[in-house]
């Protein structure tokens, strides 16, 4: 809204957890080991180093060599005086084998770590939890040599490739050209025609990224949770979805967007530019005259309208955008399917679809949450039809909760959680987002976007798994005998 | 048959009888010797007497005796190919055949450590058995064929029409032709490569100069070809420059006129499968002053080329392109004496990735009049990569192939354009899967490193690079790589691929592997089982 240029960044900054770091491998070294010091030199991880000498050793350890009378250097320490070798520190090993392979005694072998596995949940595996982690300490876009290494193709969002553009408009320029890529987003109703006279304009809040916090939905421990969300989302001038009524008067924070799924409320929602409506326990017959009924009460304000996702309702939503609601915010489930068992990707298509027939797809906000955990997951829902993505568990897992169960309502922490220092626990989260949005600006590139709100529902620039794969097989007669031993 | 081929049956002739090929005889120092992580353990319990039975029961050398003594040695854990053994040679079988029960045969914790989907262990420790012994694993030591990433090439199986009984003789394999040209078109010189691959491109800076030697070596030995990748052409590679190509990406890091000439194919690289859209990363500690002199930039900074080239944006800027590039090369090859005797045109070649419209972006990289358009799908290697990129942009290889070559042939130009395949061709296998989705040729780039020792760590980006001493380019790290060893490893490798190859090509019936190409009916997807 404003004239003056204004370049978005998030400063992001080292800030590591000081709980124990998840590790793959551990690395044995038997006892036969002849404390050559090989591995040492082979390993730029520092996984094996000496142990380190005591003083006294050193002092009261013999002499196996005559003075060097020529000399007045001291004499290097001899073979028997060398400290042994520290058992080796596996939570720095990259799983390369070169000690192993140089060690000339056989004595070093790799195993798997048995805690490796027991993070997470049985769908939220270690190596996405960690993915988040390294983002969170470092703020750094995770780069790694070598291919992909991952499974195929999946389903949700791992069956969706985002498109790209070989000889492109002059709009792009890799790396070199990011700053001109804008991911500034805005939310509220977006009128159909130009307006001459700008108080009609319907309220509406610009963001500079298309990520928001739900701390609605998350569990409230620790305590401080919530305002470590608050500090992260008020510092990347981003938005927070948190429950109301809450102490300490957080509404003072312009970035705390106050959920509520009560009609009768506090004094202070009338102060409110912004705040959230939550119809999620509301039947859905009963939506559009609550929305009516708590719109009335602030009618400046922009009121986010909170739903379940689910296809089975996309004619309500219809109902709920021709009426007039401005940003509607679609939740999925902590493991990112719609209430009707879809996958979020696909539901959120469907529900884009249905809006755009219903020509009221570009007046309104589409908000969505639930299961969006890694960085890919933002350009992917995007594409699919959100405007913005809400974060929730992605933000337990920045801080270092790593054993939880997703598969209920409401997520549970199953395991002990060790919260971070509080002066850095804003920061990871920041950290988060910075990363996730240069991540997001290298598909945008990719894709020779320059404007994120130009990607939202723009299926064209993906490519589906579902329909590849299909065109795939049908170039292939079905099988015959499978068992035939010539076959392979 | 052509000239070309005699090599490639010299290539293979002066190789077999296959078996008598002396492994790793260069250089056996203790930095050169990969000692194969195993898939079995086998060990001695005390109840062991140093019989020997063992020793004349086992068919692939397991069990040894220390030499010059009765005493058993350590046993060769490598070969052995475990379990299945009991069921396979029911009568060599170490465990039953010892009298006092004190061998046991366990899987190797280990070796569960290798390799991921895309890789898996086992496709990894049957590279790094090619690489040593010049031929395919024993058929029951590991699954080389497919890895376990549920899709793609690991879902496809052929339709052979012989039983896996049937053995071929060597003149049976010798008789089938698996070389290709790359240059289809009427005019231009002829270059047929005897096997249906080249080397991929790999920078001065993201590998080290030794690995470069040793590629091109290899890409000699087996006339075929490697890629200088985008750093630029070291003078040092210049004894194997009709084997070397020159690529020209987006970074334009040394390319002169001169390294146009050297090359008999100039590749343009304007994108790379594992980040389409992204320039290429080289990390500032990697960037020692001697890659920095031939990238022309300063030494330990981050070099990131630009995306795409600017001087391209569309069809008539690419033909440009082209034209620029023969036109330089053709006038460096004729001025110069140096290459008075070798043809001044050159072959151009155009590297691109592929996203949705990858049939047009072939048709018009034709148009613009390269020879070769090599598509890179998503899941090829790199150096140094964003994640992201890796996985979510642009499409698998797999679907790709089929989509440009069932286009090109509807435009009328399919025998025109030598369409090359690369970005997660593993092993012959999936070759000779790409070729039967619709490609002339392929282009490896992994598995060649994975003959120098590559564990897939993913640590090429990371500080000086990479500790085998592959991707880095420290003077102390690259010292690990001798590039004689290297190009050994890298020929025995390829004498493998092509040993597959062939019998793939002869358990199929077809006696030249340009009769595979776009047979869809000679194999079947595993997903399609079931619903006939």
């Amino acid at each position: 809204m404003t004239a003056r240029f204004h370049r978005y960044r998030i400063a992001t900054r080292n800030a590591p957890l000081t709980a124990a770091p998840i590790f793959r491998t551990i690395v044995n070294r038997a006892d036969f080991c002849i404390n050559c010091g090989i591995c040492q030199s082979a390993c730029p991880y520092d996984v094996h180093e000496r142990q380190v000498a005591s003083l006294e050793l050193r002092v009261s350890s013999p002499k196996t060599s005559a003075p060097d009378s020529l000399s007045s250097n001291p004499q290097p320490l001899s073979w028997l005086d060398v400290p042994k070798m520290a058992d080796p520190k596996s939570h720095n090993c990259t799983n390369c084998f070169h000690c192993v392979n140089e060690c000339p005694v056989g004595a070093l072998s790799l195993s798997g770590n048995p805690d490796f596995h027991t993070q997470g949940d049985d769908f939220y595996k270690t190596e996405a939890i960690t993915a988040v982690i390294f983002e969170a300490d470092s703020g750094r876009v995770p780069v790694s040599g070598a291919g992909y290494r991952g499974p195929f193709a999946g389903e949700g969002f791992d069956g969706i490739w985002t498109d790209m553009s070989e000889i492109v408009r002059p709009t792009r320029d890799g790396i070199h050209g990011r700053e001109w890529i804008s991911t500034a987003v805005t939310l509220g109703r977006r009128p159909k025609w130009a307006l001459i006279n700008q108080s009609e304009a319907p309220a509406n809040i610009e963001i500079g990224i298309p990520m928001i916090f739900n701390a609605a939905d998350l569990p409230a421990v620790p305590p401080e949770l919530l305002d470590w969300i608050l500090k992260a989302s008020l510092e990347t001038q981003t938005l927070t979805l948190a429950r109301a009524p809450i102490g300490k008067e957080p509404w003072k924070n312009p970035s705390a967007v106050l959920s509520s799924a009560d009609a009768s409320l506090p004094e202070y929602f009338s102060s409110l530019k912004i705040s959230e409506l939550d119809l999620t326990g509301r039947a859905p017959d009963q939506w559009l005259d609550c929305w009516r009924q708590r719109k009335k009460h602030n009618p400046k304000a922009l009121l986010i309208v909170k739903a379940p996702l689910d296809t089975r309702l996309v004619k309500t939503y219809g109902q709920l955008a021709l009426a007039g609601v401005e940003t509607l915010h679609l939740r999925g489930s902590w493991r990112g399917l719609a209430l009707c068992g879809k996958h979020l990707t696909d539901a959120l298509r469907l529900i884009d679809d249905h809006l755009i027939d219903a020509g009221v797809r570009d007046e309104i906000t589409l908000i969505v949450s639930g299961g969006i955990t890694a960085a890919e997951h933002v350009p992917k829902t995007l594409l699919c039809g959100a405007d913005v993505v809400a974060l929730d568990l992605a933000v337990l897992m920045a801080l270092g909760a790593t054993r939880f169960d997703s598969s209920g309502k409401t997520l549970k922490l199953t395991g002990p959680w060790l919260p971070p220092d509080p002066k850095i626990a804003a920061q990871r989260l920041k950290n988060l987002l910075g990363s996730w949005r240069d991540q997001l600006l290298e598909i945008l590139g990719a894709m020779g976007m320059r404007d994120v709100q130009r990607t939202a529902g723009e299926t064209g620039r993906m490519l589906l798994n579902e329909e590849l794969d299909k065109e795939f097989r049908g170039l292939f007669s079905p099988a015959q005998a499978a068992d035939d031993p010539r076959y392979g | 048959m052509t000239l070309a081929m005699d090599k490639s049956s010299i290539t293979f002739l002066n190789r077999p009888p296959a078996s008598n090929l002396q492994p790793l005889s260069i250089n056996p120092s203790p930095h050169h010797a990969w000692k194969r992580i195993a898939k079995w353990k086998v060990s001695y319990t005390n109840a062991c007497i140093d019989c020997g039975l063992c020793v004349l029961a086992c068919p692939y050398g397991v069990h040894r005796r220390l030499e010059g003594t009765l005493k058993m040695a350590q046993p060769q854990n490598a070969e052995c190919i475990g379990v299945p053994c009991e069921k396979i040679h029911p009568d060599n079988f170490c465990v039953k055949q010892c009298p006092f029960d004190a061998i046991t045969v366990t899987p190797n914790p280990e070796f569960d450590m290798l390799g991921d989907a895309r890789y898996s262990a086992d496709l990894m420790a049957s590279l790094w058995h090619m690489a040593e012994t010049g031929l395919p694993p024993p058929e029951h030591l590991y699954e080389r064929r497919v890895g376990n990433s549920g899709g793609g090439f690991d879902q496809l199986r052929f339709r052979f029409k012989k039983t896996p009984h049937e053995q071929p003789s060597a003149n049976d394999l010798l008789e089938i032709n698996i070389g290709i040209d790359l240059n289809k078109r009427p005019t231009g010189p002829k270059i047929r490569i005897p096997v249906p691959w080249y080397g991929g491109g790999m920078s001065y800076g993201s590998v080290s100069l030794n690995v470069m030697k040793a590629r091109a070596m290899a890409a000699m030995a087996w006339d075929t070809f490697t890629s200088t990748g985008e750093g630029g052409y070291p003078q040092e590679l210049t004894p194997w420059k009709d084997h070397v190509i020159t690529q020209v990406a987006t970074g334009m890091f040394g390319v002169r006129e001169e390294t146009i000439g050297w090359a008999r194919i100039v590749e343009i690289k304007y994108a790379q499968g594992a980040k389409p859209g992204l320039g290429g990363h080289l990390l500032s500690d990697k960037n020692t002053p001697d890659v920095s002199r031939m990238r022309e930039a300063v030494a330990f900074t981050s070099l990131f080329s630009p995306f795409p080239f600017h001087s391209v944006y569309s069809v008539e800027d690419h033909k440009k392109h082209v034209d620029w590039l023969s036109a330089v090369g053709r006038s460096v090859r004729s001025l110069s004496d140096r290459f008075k005797h070798t043809a001044p045109d050159i072959l151009v070649s155009a590297k691109v990735s592929t996203p949705g419209d990858v049939d047009m972006v072939a048709v018009g990289c034709y148009y613009g009049g390269v020879n070769i358009v090599h598509l890179d799908g998503g899941y090829g290697g790199t150096g140094a990569a964003p994640n992201i990129a890796k996985k979510n942009i642009a499409m698998p290889i797999e679907y790709a192939i089929p989509k440009v070559h069932r286009f090109l042939k509807e435009e009328g130009i399919r025998d025109e354009i030598t369409l090359i395949a690369s970005g997660g061709i593993r092993n012959a296998w999936d070759m000779a899967k790409a070729i039967a989705l619709g490609a002339d040729g392929c282009v490896i780039g992994t598995s060649d490193i994975i003959a120098l020792n590559c564990t897939r760590c993913g640590n090429c980006d990371k500080g000086r690079g990479c500790q085998h001493g592959i991707a880095s380019t420290d003077e102390v790290f690259a010292q690990q790589i001798d590039p004689e060893w290297g190009a050994q490893r890298i020929q025995n490798l390829y004498n493998a691929f092509s040993l597959d190859l062939r019998l793939i090509c002869w358990r199929l019936g077809l006696k030249n592997i340009q009769e595979l190409r776009g047979r869809y009916d000679l194999m079947y997807h595993m997903g399609n089982q079931g619903s006939d």
